[in-house]
């Protein structure tokens, strides 16, 4: 491989000018309405942010109270909430911790609301039951070239711990090999087109793949 | 508040061909290219009243090209692609050539054609296009080395004929 010279050059940057030239019609392109796009872009991002902060926060309350109640050790069991004049009356299927019960109280979260963060904040106490995987590779679509060369090479750029750099090249050199089948296959809009095949690993998984050839 | 707004929009509709053109090559997609420009601009907006209005275009320009840098590879359908290309008017409108040239560039991997892009048509040097995308000079140099071979694999050539096959595009400009 080599690169190519000052006339090669000159005249890939030309073909590369009048590609842009053709292709991107930048005169169609209404300035401000892709500034209006990415302005209501960001908004969404913040608040789906502030969303995911918010509720994180809660979960994480409810989190605590839970513990907090099964550490306490009256000798009767707590009385729920229902019991409490002052308190709203929960929902038949969920039972509200007193943060919750008293955010209802307060009027900052629906009954409604608050039920579906009980319910929530179960979910998260099971699955942290579960052993933690340590955070998901994901391959989308398919393994490049480069990315093999760069794997064996130990040239690999994908940010990281060496750990994960090592366990992530060892997952592509057996995706490239056709050892490890798709582990689902995904369509829009989580992946660009339909049918896109997806390699999804836990660290721990990647940690009990049998080394690549490499 | 209004007036950085204002300011931002200003600059997007006055430079919006130019961010577009960068875009789409950096990319290999019109669409993906508008979707870059949208992107930088969304990560820009924060501190566009603390940005030098003379690099505010450099500074956007910098943002795509490590959006695009970091982005994840597609999946290429060339079946889709060829459809997609002679649904588009302004393909139809340019040369076979430049259409292979569009399909080489599309199917190079991320990283490839965003240092081929920086290197070949922006006539950045290696350690500009490193301290840019905040990488090793030797990374750009085997991306643009690798992503110049594929490219001219892409075109179905074996040396530079394929990139150059219009002779007077080859012409232009020599004494």
């Amino acid at each position: 491989m080599s690169l190519p010279g000052e006339d090669q050059t000159r005249v890939l940057r030309e073909r590369l000018d009048q590609l842009a030239d053709s292709v991107a019609g930048g005169d169609r392109i209404d300035g401000a309405e892709l500034y209006r796009r990415g302005v209501r872009r960001r908004r969404r991002r913040i608040a789906a942010s502030i969303g995911l902060v918010a509720a994180g926060v809660v979960v994480a309350a409810v989190a605590l109270g839970s513990a907090v109640q099964s550490e306490s050790s009256s000798p009767e069991p707590p009385a729920p909430a229902a019991s409490n004049p002052s308190s709203p009356e929960p929902s038949d299927d969920c039972v509200l911790t007193e943060q919750l019960a008293h955010g209802v109280e307060l009027g900052a979260i629906t009954e409604e609301q608050a039920c579906q963060l009980a319910k929530a904040g179960e979910q998260e106490n099971e699955a942290r039951q579960e052993p933690p995987n340590g955070g998901v590779f994901a391959i989308e679509g398919e393994v490049q070239e480069d990315m093999v060369a760069d794997c064996r090479a130990g040239t690999s750029d994908f940010g990281g711990t060496a750990e994960d750099i090592d366990l992530y090249c060892n997952a592509i050199l057996k995706i490239a090999a056709g050892e490890l089948k798709p582990t689902r296959i995904c369509d829009p809009p989580e992946c660009s087109d339909p049918g896109t095949p997806l390699w999804e690993y836990s660290k721990a998984e990647l940690r009990d793949l049998p080394d690549a050839n490499r | 508040m209004a007036s950085t707004e204002d300011e931002a929009a200003s600059f997007v509709a006055a430079r919006r061909r130019e961010l577009a053109r960068f875009g789409f090559m950096l990319t290999g997609d019109r669409a993906a290219g508008e979707d870059l420009v949208q992107e930088a601009l969304v990560r820009c907006l924060p501190s566009w009243g603390r940005l030098d209005p003379q690099g505010v275009e450099a500074y956007v320009r910098k943002v795509m090209a490590r959006l695009a840098w970091k982005a994840r590879r597609q999946p290429v359908h060339r079946r889709s692609l060829d459809q997609a290309d002679l649904a588009t008017a302004d393909i139809a409108e340019s040369s076979a050539e430049l259409t292979d040239l569009r399909r080489a560039l599309r199917s190079l991997a991320p990283r490839q054609r965003v240092v081929l892009v920086l290197r070949f048509w922006q006539d950045l040097s290696e350690a500009e296009i490193a301290e840019l995308l905040g990488c090793r000079q030797g990374t750009v140099k085997s991306r643009a080395s690798r992503a110049y071979a594929e490219l001219r694999h892409e075109l179905g050539g074996t040396d530079d004929v394929a990139i150059v096959d219009d002779p007077s595009a080859a012409r232009k400009d020599m004494p």
